[in-house]
């Protein structure tokens, strides 16, 4: 009786777990019952006779707007963060969709009604790209019907070119829950996810229209009447007239730049011997360039990525490597410096530009993300997408666009996290011949099979499409992986969790973070494959893809690239600079920025790394004990899992690393403080600054209303704008900020002057000299003179490495410098901190 | 009648257990609060009631076992007692009666459980009783002045043994006539107490002795000073062991230390080096600074085969949190949680009685934790412990550590009042009273009180290493054993208007000075009483020299061997010393006013949550706590002594062999002399590296980043 019991209660059990498990596989590795054949839906869409961009109307004054409610509805718009206007951003930042597909493109605000025509004159073999929608998600009262109409006017009377009625969108049973859209979209029917709905693309045929002269008008009208004074917000996205290129001129070379998240040179097939984890990358660099030492500018993808696609180093842009949120002021001193993108050289020479697969950091509307000039973004924003997922994206993309010239950045994102692998590719990992056992490691692998065959999907889409005989393919990786175990540890960072290295990035600086693989398919049809061994930072791919494929860009854009720190390695590619490569000798050494503050050069033999403050405290797997570890070189030459620190037996090599880092590390500025600790009084002063720069900025009071304006001074007799005057009533401690050193200064408060005795120097604020070798001195004529070099003191000591701690202070005026990243990461990154300095930088027009 | 039955036991225990759970709940609502040694600080109560919420929770569920089990307990024994009445007097049988009865027993049993602790340790009830005032202030005051613990202890064993005659009785009378049952139980009992008194007997029975030495035993006391020593002289007896450990070794009549804090201090002792050089400069250091490769004595005799361990109670929390090379820590830990949960046995006045004793403090290791239950005994018996296990062993070093001679100074009965004034009712009656942000009204018998509360607190320390001395003996060790007594720094106590503790300042020769006595059995020494000045750090390469082994290179430290055999008369050692961090950032010490300012210690410091809840100074706060440091340096008759201050650097001067009380600032009148001991400190502290002197002042190098 017992005994049955017993038996029937284990068979509950089993049957329990049997159900757990044929859940956890089901819902964890979905891709198991996903089907879906990528030529299937890639079709039979022939590319089409190629393309040249004839007109860009965005950028054309229209010959007639009207659009009452533009101004509304933008305002709308923007509450609802739809839409971005803010000014200093570039264009491309102006519209984002929310929702599944991220399209940043470029878009007219016209709510219905509006109407608003473009004069041209129609080229031979043209046709009339746009996208027209109405977003979706807004408030009730802009969810009416809009009817979208394009029409053809001239001497000859008016055509209709295009109509098409946006309906009012009901949310079918699924869409009505987040949670039930997830599980539908997820796990039961991915392949009807609806790809951009709110956001149609259209295309009208103006061939019939050829040599005649008149004007395209864009008309929204509501689909239904509205009461007086609503209106339906409705966009039209960037129309262009695209035309037959003639014959005779031969199609540009397009791009696609490949770059798989998290992978270091030591898992991926050319450069290992590691059968089975990425043949078909083996087979592609058998024809192609292979570069052995290529080094990434930055460990993470926000680091590296924008380094890639502006040419300059991480802390050149005036970004500080801790800052993984971008405050709204580091983002717009970004944009006011006007790099030149990658993206933006090839839209200027009327390519095509897209992204394709998740990289956040190049979503401008995000609070980690800066606009890279894109047109086109899909960041697959899914909860689960695989590799393949990204690549048949790509193709309906390439299916739609690859008569036009392209750039297309396709980024497989799926080896960065720890999401559950396709079933068959975990498979495949588990037969790779590989020592590493480890569980994680396999997981990871699996997603570099992944990867590698979407890669190869890719490759035969393009031949499908006829793209591949003018398409060079690059392949690469925005950053490497802390793999292997003998680097694994923990960084103890004050007030926070550690950060663990393993399967990690932006916390160890070893060559698996940085070294990373670059195979480019050059010269295009090549069956022979090269090695280059040359060190090559990833910074060098800009200029390099410009050099090779838009040497006839225009020549403002090149001075704006003068600025940049990559340098063109196409000399190593193109055979026929056999002579100009044999000077090539690589970078010499390549500088690298991590997540954690720390910084790296590498040579292409020694690599030696230095941990920031606050982030060199180390904490070893089943060790009690913190090591303080602030540097280190290793030989990869001899050593390349860097298992042995050379910085004790090789003080020399550690010395010159040592130097060679400082020549390396990019100029920051320093930021000088003068801080004025007095509750009230009526302040005056004058200043006079050195050195040419930006204007100063003045410290606001925490509401925001300015506290001290600086303006020209009336006696500048110099007039080279260094002589400044200020007065304002204090309401409590506040001062300027300067990025210009100060020769000498005077300030009254209360109509006295102030004297040397409450002058404060340096981040403790003390009296740092009471007599004048410092540059203080009481002056009967002039009053307090600061001046900016302290010859008796070292620099250092006027320098704050944070913001200066102080309580209960006296009064008085206190004068320390900071630099400028410290600055900023301390001020923005922490809501707490400085309430006052959070609205500095008006001045600059940093922030509306 | 139906119900006049015997009351049963189960009925008792859960009476019992009802009653302490109303005592539980009674505590917990009526002490309900945060404080650190009777501060109490809203921030800390903030961070507490956010960080500390469940680990305090899960803590007092194990405080309501203890209530629950101790509450069974009385139970059972009140019952037996109750059922023994009942059989003897078979008219009080009745049911109301006997639970009267019954309840009754377990409050007068607690009653004078209670009593009992409140005698033997008032500290820990101050807070709650004699602080009070009114009622509960005169109870104390009664119980611990007019009735003693003598009598108390007679009443609790007269009633435990009139409970237990009654139990026998009636127990003898309602077996009759079970005889299979009773020897067969007699069998089981006979059989237990056999098996106990077997294990027991391996328990104790002394291992062989194998020891060959040379061992060495640390006995460090905190905040002694020599002058209230005995053996130093001082007027009362307070000392009668380390005079006779000072007249067989010996004494060194000017010891100083580096930093008159706990942790720098015996980081400095065992290292040899200064507190800037070896980094811990606060009691509070950063896990980095703890968790550095240091080259101390414990290490090194550790790694030369020596059994090396710290044995300590509160104010010995520093050994657990620093790996100086001891193998053995037998000292509380201090973190943020402990803090919390330390409160949280604090408030349970009715749970402590039962706990204050050796096998409390087992159950409840947090009780050695407790600045009021700092008795040198409980050191004794742990050290004595240790002692015993290491007749086994080849060769031993072992610290000692005894807190009862930290402030608050609460020595347990007889010492509180072996010194006190009869009458004196004031705040310090069984301790210092500790209240170090609110401005102080000494009167002069509160100082004889508080002189009295330390003088008993080094008498009680005294007797433990006494007992330590006479436990070498019985153990065969004291032949073997270098002993070492010193005090981690000394004190001030109001003298010369220098204020009360340590640390703060340098100025005076209070804080500074240690008693130190050497005593090694194996050697006689030339000299007994060393009068030139040595250094704390000194006492590294010294121990090392005794037991024959080499000191590292490169230290600042000197043996002094030479000085104890008389080859080096005349010595002059420069002798250099930092205050630590001030705790509060207000006060009425005039080093309050005459510093660089800073918060106080709850926003200079946080705790790593994420690291065993060490509470640590925060990194950007370093610079300038560092930097607000007073610094001294003693060389020749002179004593030069630098306090950075916010507008300006001022400068001290003394000279010692005029003004040993360092009553007369010469600064002024001897620019010269000032000048020499300028330059000396300052080429003395430019060896740190990274600082610089800038403008007059010590400050520290912004890091490249």
């Amino acid at each position: 009786m017992r005994k049955r019991k017993v038996k029937r209660l284990a068979l509950i059990i089993l049957a329990a777990a049997a159900v757990v498990a044929l859940v956890d596989f089901g819902f964890g590795y979905p891709m198991a019952f996903r089907a879906g054949n990528w030529r299937e839906r890639l079709g039979q869409a022939p590319a089409g006779k190629p393309l040249y961009l004839a007109a860009k109307l965005i950028e054309r004054t229209p010959a007639v707007k009207t659009s009452p409610f533009e101004e509304q509805a933008a305002a709308a718009l923007e509450a609802d963060n739809v839409f971005n206007r803010n000014s200093p951003f570039p264009p491309s930042a102006v519209l984002g969709l929310k929702h599944y597909r991220l399209m940043d493109r470029q878009a007219l605000v016209a709510p219905a009604p509006s109407a608003i025509a473009y004069p041209l004159t129609i080229p031979p073999g043209a046709r009339l790209e746009f996208g027209y929608g109405k977003p979706r998600f807004l408030g009730e009262r802009r969810q009416g019907g809009v009817k979208f109409i394009v029409e053809w006017r001239d001497a000859a009377g008016a055509k209709m070119l295009f109509e098409d009625t946006v309906e009012k969108y009901r949310p079918g049973f699924w869409d009505r829950s987040k949670q039930r859209e997830r599980i539908w979209y997820r796990y039961l029917h991915p392949a009807l996810m609806r790809w951009g709905d709110a956001y149609r693309d259209a295309s009208v045929d103006l061939s019939s229209l050829a040599g005649r002269q008149g004007e395209l008008w864009f008309i929204a009208e509501p689909a239904e009447k509205t009461a007086d004074g609503k209106f339906t917000a409705a966009l039209w996205g960037n129309p262009e007239v695209w035309a037959e290129r003639p014959a005779a001129e031969p199609a540009p070379l397009n791009v696609v730049l490949f770059m798989i998240e998290a992978t270091p040179t030591t898992v991926v097939e050319p450069y290992t011997e590691n059968p089975a984890v990425t043949p078909h990358l083996r087979k592609f660099a058998e024809r192609s360039v292979v570069f052995d030492k290529f080094f990434t500018a930055g460990d993470s993808t926000q680091l590296s990525t924008f380094c890639y696609f502006t040419g300059m180093n991480y802390r050149a842009m005036g970004l500080p490597n801790e800052m993984y949120f971008l405050a709204p002021m580091v983002k717009a001193r970004f944009y006011r410096q006007n790099y030149a993108t990658l993206a933006e050289a090839f839209s200027r020479s009327g390519y095509q530009t897209a992204q394709i697969g998740s990289n956040l950091f190049f979503l401008p509307q995000r609070e980690i993300g800066l606009d890279m000039g894109f047109a086109e973004l899909d960041a697959m924003n899914r909860d689960y997408y695989t590799s393949e997922d990204t690549t048949l994206a790509a193709m309906e993309w390439l299916r739609a666009n690859g008569s036009k010239p392209f750039f297309l950045y396709i980024h497989y994102d799926a080896p960065h996290d720890e999401t559950k692998p396709v079933l068959e590719d975990l498979v495949r990992a588990l037969a790779a011949h590989t020592d590493d056992t480890r569980w994680r490691m396999r997981k990871y692998l699996a997603q570099e099979v992944s990867a590698d065959r979407a890669f190869a999907h890719m490759l035969e889409a393009l031949d499908v499409l006829g793209l591949s005989g003018r398409t060079l393919v690059i392949v690469t990786a925005d950053h490497g992986n802390c793999l292997d175990p003998a680097h694994d540890f923990a960084v103890l960072r004050a007030d926070r969790r550690p950060w663990w290295t393993p399967f990690q990035h932006g916390r160890s600086m070893n060559a698996e973070d940085t070294l990373v693989p670059l195979i480019i398919g050059w010269p295009i049809g090549s069956d022979v494959g090269r090695r280059v061994t040359q060190p090559i930072a990833s910074i060098d791919l800009f200029p390099t893809l410009v050099d090779l494929v838009l040497p006839k860009i225009d020549a403002d854009f090149k001075e704006r690239m003068r600025t940049m720190d990559g340098k063109s390695f196409a000399a190593l590619l193109d055979p026929d600079r056999a002579a100009e490569a044999q000077k090539f000798t690589g970078r010499g050494r390549i500088y690298s920025v991590s997540a954690g503050g720390e910084s790296l050069i590498a040579d292409g033999r020694y690599h030696y790394f230095r941990r920031a403050p606050g982030f060199d405290k180390l904490l070893y797997p089943g060790a009690s004990r913190l090591v303080v570890k602030k540097d280190g070189v290793f030989d990869l030459a001899t050593d390349p899992r860097e298992l042995h620190d050379l910085s004790a037996s090789r003080p020399d090599l550690l010395a010159a690393m040592r130097e060679a880092i400082k020549a390396a590390r990019p100029h920051d500025a320093t930021l000088r403080f003068i801080y004025l600790n007095y509750d009230q009084g009526r302040v005056r002063g004058r200043i006079k600054l050195g050195g040419t720069g930006p204007l100063t900025m003045a410290m606001t009071y925490p509401d925001g209303r300015p506290a001290i304006t600086l303006s020209p001074a009336a006696g500048d007799t110099a007039g080279n704008g260094s002589l400044y005057e200020f007065s304002a009533d204090l309401e409590g401690p506040t001062g300027l900020i300067l990025d210009r050193p100060v020769e000498w200064m005077i300030i009254e408060l209360g109509g006295k002057r102030v004297t040397t005795d409450q002058a404060r120097l340096g981040p403790f604020g003390l009296p740092l000299e009471q007599s004048s070798p410092c540059g203080l001195s009481d002056q009967a004529s002039s009053g307090l003179i600061l001046l900016e070099s302290c010859a008796a003191l070292p620099e250092s000591v006027l320098i704050a490495p944070h913001h200066p701690m102080r309580f209960m202070d006296e009064p008085g005026v206190y004068f320390y410098q900071m630099k400028f990243a410290d600055f900023i990461e301390e001020s923005f990154s922490d809501e707490k901190l400085s309430p006052a300095v959070k609205s500095v930088l008006k001045q600059w027009g940093y922030i509306e | 009648m139906k119900n006049d039955r015997p009351i049963k036991y189960s009925l008792g225990a859960l009476i019992g257990a009802l009653i302490y759970i109303i005592l539980f709940a009674y505590c917990l609502a009526a002490h309900f609060g945060f404080s650190v040694m009777g501060v109490t600080d809203p921030e800390l109560s903030r961070l507490a009631q956010v960080y500390l919420l469940k680990p305090v929770i899960l803590f007092e569920l194990r405080v309501l076992a203890a209530y629950l089990a101790i509450g069974a307990g009385a139970g059972l024994i009140a019952a037996a007692m109750t059922r023994g009445i009942a059989h003897l007097f078979p008219r009080l049988m009745s049911r109301p009666l006997q639970l009267m009865k019954l309840i009754g027993i377990i409050l007068v049993l607690h009653v004078l459980v209670f009593a009992r602790a409140v005698v033997l340790y008032p500290q820990l009830f101050t807070e709650f009783m004699y602080e009070k005032g009114g009622f509960w202030k005169q109870l104390q005051i009664f119980l611990t002045d007019r009735v003693g613990l003598a009598p108390l202890d007679a009443a609790l064993v007269l009633v435990l043994a009139a409970g237990f005659a009654l139990w026998a009785a009636a127990v003898a009378s309602s077996w009759k006539g079970q005889g299979v049952l009773r020897r067969r139980l007699g069998i089981a009992a006979s059989t237990a107490a056999a098996a106990f008194i077997f294990g027991a007997l391996l328990w104790w029975w002394p291992a062989p002795i194998t020891n060959h030495g040379p061992n060495l035993i640390i006995i460090g006391a905190d905040s002694i000073r020599p002058d209230h020593l005995s053996a130093y002289g001082y007027g009362r007896d307070t000392s009668p062991a380390l005079k006779e450990l000072a007249d067989a070794g010996v004494r060194f009549d000017q010891a100083y230390v580096q930093l008159p804090r706990t942790f720098p201090s015996w980081v400095s002792l065992l290292t040899g080096e200064y507190p800037f050089s070896h980094g811990i400069t606060t009691m509070f250091p950063s896990v980095a600074d703890r968790q550095k490769e240091f080259h101390a004595l414990p290490g090194i005799l550790r790694d030369r085969g020596w059994t090396t361990t710290a044995v300590a109670d509160y104010a010995g929390d520093i050994f657990p949190r620093i790996d100086l090379g001891f193998q053995y820590v037998d000292a509380p830990d201090f973190n943020f949680r402990t803090l919390g949960t330390m409160r949280g046995l604090e408030i349970h006045t009715h749970l402590l009685p039962y706990l204050a004793n050796p096998w409390g403090r087992e159950l409840f290791p947090i009780l050695k934790e407790f600045a009021s239950l700092g008795n040198p005994a409980f050191v004794e018996r742990d050290v004595k412990k240790w002692l015993r296990r290491f007749r086994g062993r080849d060769r031993f070093m072992m610290a000692v550590f005894f807190s009862a001679t930290h402030f608050p100074y609460s020595p347990p009965w007889p010492y509180y009042h072996r010194y006190a004034e009869p009458g004196y009712q004031g705040l310090s009656k069984y301790s210092k009273f500790n209240r170090i942000n609110v401005e102080e009204n000494i009167t002069d018998d509160d100082l004889r009180q508080i002189n009295a509360v330390f003088d008993g607190a080094i008498r009680a320390t005294d007797d433990a290493v006494a007992g330590i001395m006479e436990a070498l003996r019985d153990d065969g060790l004291a032949d073997n054993t270098i002993v070492v007594f010193l005090t981690d720094h000394g004190e001030n106590l109001y003298e010369n208007g220098n204020g009360m503790g340590h640390g703060d300042h340098l100025r005076g020769p209070c804080s500074l000075r240690i008693p130190l006595i050497i005593h090694d059995p194996r050697q006689r020494f030339a000299v007994k009483a060393v009068a030139e000045r040595v250094r704390e750090i000194d006492l590294m390469p010294t121990l090392l020299d005794l037991v024959g082994l080499p000191a590292p290179a490169g230290l600042p430290a000197v043996s002094l061997r030479p000085l104890m055999e008389g080859k080096a008369r005349g010595l002059d050692l420069p002798v250099y010393a930092e205050t630590g961090l001030w705790f509060v950032h207000d006060g009425p010490g005039f080093f309050q006013k005459e510093r660089i300012r800073y918060p106080d210690v709850t926003g200079i410091c946080w705790f790593e949550d994420f690291y065993n809840n060490e509470i640590v100074r925060r990194e950007e706060w370093e610079g300038l706590t560092e930097l607000a440091k007073h610094r001294a340096l003693i060389e020749g008759d002179y004593k030069v002594i630098y306090v950075p201050l916010p507008d300006r650097v001022k400068w001290e001067l003394y000279d010692l062999s005029s003004d040993p009380e360092e009553r007369h600032d010469l600064a002024a009148e001897r620019p010269a002399e000032l000048e020499r001991m300028k330059q000396d400190l300052f080429k003395l502290l430019l060896t740190r590296p990274g600082w610089t002197v800038a403008g007059g002042y010590y400050v520290p190098v912004a890091e490249e980043r």
